[in-house]
């Protein structure tokens, strides 16, 4: 009864959709996260008959029988498209109007890389995740700095106490991948990178190809609330259906039991 | 005891076969890409009507024994959904998707590609996607994909153009699983010249639900009424059996 195991595949697909959605839900207001997608393939399948055999009645069969194996799960794959900026006003929070990331460095020595440009200061006027991880490359703010002047290039500039002409003390680089669905993300909105996503690019924002800085802006997430419910009803309804058909299967091996009484 | 029952049997069977169809029909009605599989009614029921035995001498006398005949792809396209991504694209009308496998030219309907490490055009099992010119190489960033089937980076330059290909008979093309389909020798593929794509879409499966709900009540009562005539079949034998050794 192959037909109990294809509805499982269908409902076990279904289910990790439930589980990408809700991440997806879970994540709306989280900052610089990007959706999740869910993408299904088919099984591999049984030719019961191949096309071009010959019938009982010696002609050739114009077309076969196959019998798929259900689906599966062919790819969780970050969907990077641009979030809203919402205006924070701060002067740490930094947005990428287009493509790059920042890049972190973890405390184990790697480099994180993420969307999330809400910056701080840590003791040594050193600017950090809100991990407390340094941004690369390192850019470090004077303690006597009165105001933070981030340009859409990356360049950091301060004014410091009496000052009136400001002084650069730093330039934020970004990084960008070819193929940014490889990335691997480890929580706290951090990504890593793996054998899929290549090796990072690094550049100054805005030049071609990199998105441009913008200070005071947080980028939201690209979930969308809309977008995600209807995923949610059609998982549902599919996880449903597929359930019916566990129970036709179960209902005809029923019947068939019976037929010696 | 007469063919009857076997004539019930492969009844029975033929059903059973149409639940598995049914089944991974709905287990993938929402595989990007799916075509779902018909059995065709009229073929199931009459195709293979034939007598047992042709001498007629000895064997079970003529019956119409069921058998499945054949299964096709329904070819209709799915509901395209955009996804705004960037390397995605629906075929609007026939045609497929070149790929390429190290067991040669597949085509597809999912046109949910990525980027490989390497700046490779692939699809999410990773099978190198075939452009006019072979492989396709991106390297350029924000490379998407253009209705035309043109991979166009930022500043406007084309880098490569999707091969579409259609078939004079869609149907006899043979399914691999992974939205994969293959061709048999004699069926060549025909290049669409000018393709037309719907971007940042996906074609999501053709399985319609409701149709398949209603096919699977359909064999449900159709394998009860096999059984029933087994039964039937199996009673009358009985009896026959009792009345004659009295």
């Amino acid at each position: 009864m192959r037909a109990l195991f294809t509805a499982a595949t269908g409902m076990e697909a279904q289910q990790l959709r439930i589980d990408a959605v809700a991440n997806n839900l879970a994540n709306v207001t989280t900052t610089g996260f990007k959706r999740t997608r869910a993408d299904f393939h088919d099984l591999f399948y049984d030719t019961i008959r191949a096309p071009g055999a010959a019938t009982s009645t010696g002609e050739a069969l114009p077309v076969g029988v196959q019998v798929g194996h259900g689906t599966k799960l062919a790819a969780m794959s970050k969907v990077y498209s641009q979030g809203d900026r919402t205006s924070t006003g701060r002067s740490l929070d930094l947005a990428v109007d287009g493509d790059g990331f920042f890049q972190v460095q973890r405390p184990a020595g790697d480099t994180a890389y993420t969307r999330d440009g809400a910056f701080r200061l840590d003791r040594d006027g050193t600017l950090v995740t809100s991990q407390g991880y340094a941004v690369l490359p390192n850019i470090q703010l004077p303690t006597d700095a009165v105001q933070v002047t981030i340009l859409a290039d990356g360049t950091v500039s301060v004014l410091t106490g009496q000052s009136t002409q400001p002084t650069d003390v730093g330039q934020i680089e970004l990084a960008r991948f070819v193929n940014p669905s490889g990335l691997l993300s480890i929580g706290n909105n951090l990504l890593v990178p793996s054998e899929a996503s290549g090796d990072p690019e690094t550049g100054r924002p805005d030049d071609p190809g990199f998105g441009a800085i913008s200070q005071g802006m947080l980028e939201s997430s690209n979930v969308n609330i809309a977008e995600e419910l209807v995923q949610m009803i059609l998982a549902q309804r599919a996880f449903e259906v597929n359930s019916r058909v566990i129970q036709a299967g179960d209902e005809m091996l029923r019947t068939a039991a019976a037929l010696d009484r | 005891m007469g063919s009857n029952i076997y004539i019930s049997a492969s009844g029975a069977v033929t059903r059973l076969r149409q639940l598995e169809m049914v089944a991974n029909n709905l287990a993938n009605s929402e595989t990007v890409g799916f075509k779902a599989d018909r059995a065709l009614f009229h073929a199931a029921l009459a195709s293979t009507a034939v007598p047992r035995e042709e001498d007629g001498a000895s064997g079970p006398p003529g019956g119409v024994y069921v058998e499945m005949g054949e299964v096709r792809p329904d070819h209709s396209r799915g509901p395209v959904a955009s996804t705004g991504a960037a390397l995605d694209a629906a075929i609007d009308g026939g045609g497929f998707f070149v790929v390429e496998t190290p067991d040669g030219e597949r085509y597809t309907r999912a046109g949910s590609f990525v980027l490989g490490p390497e700046g490779d055009l692939t699809t999410r099992e990773g099978h190198p996607v075939l452009g006019a010119g072979g492989p396709i190489n991106i390297t350029s960033p924000g490379t998407h994909i253009q209705a035309n089937g043109d991979l166009v980076d930022t500043n406007g330059q084309v880098n490569a153009t999707l091969r579409v290909v259609e078939f004079e008979d869609p149907s006899a093309l043979a399914k691999l699983g992974s939205g994969l389909f293959s061709a048999p020798p004699e069926l060549e593929p025909i290049e669409v010249e000018s393709p037309a794509l719907h971007t940042g879409s996906v074609e999501g499966s053709n399985v319609k639900p409701v149709v398949e709900l209603a096919v699977l009540m359909l064999l449900q009562r159709a394998f009860d009424a096999s059984m029933q005539a087994m039964q039937a079949d199996d009673q009358a034998t009985n009896r026959l059996i009792q009345e004659m050794t009295r």
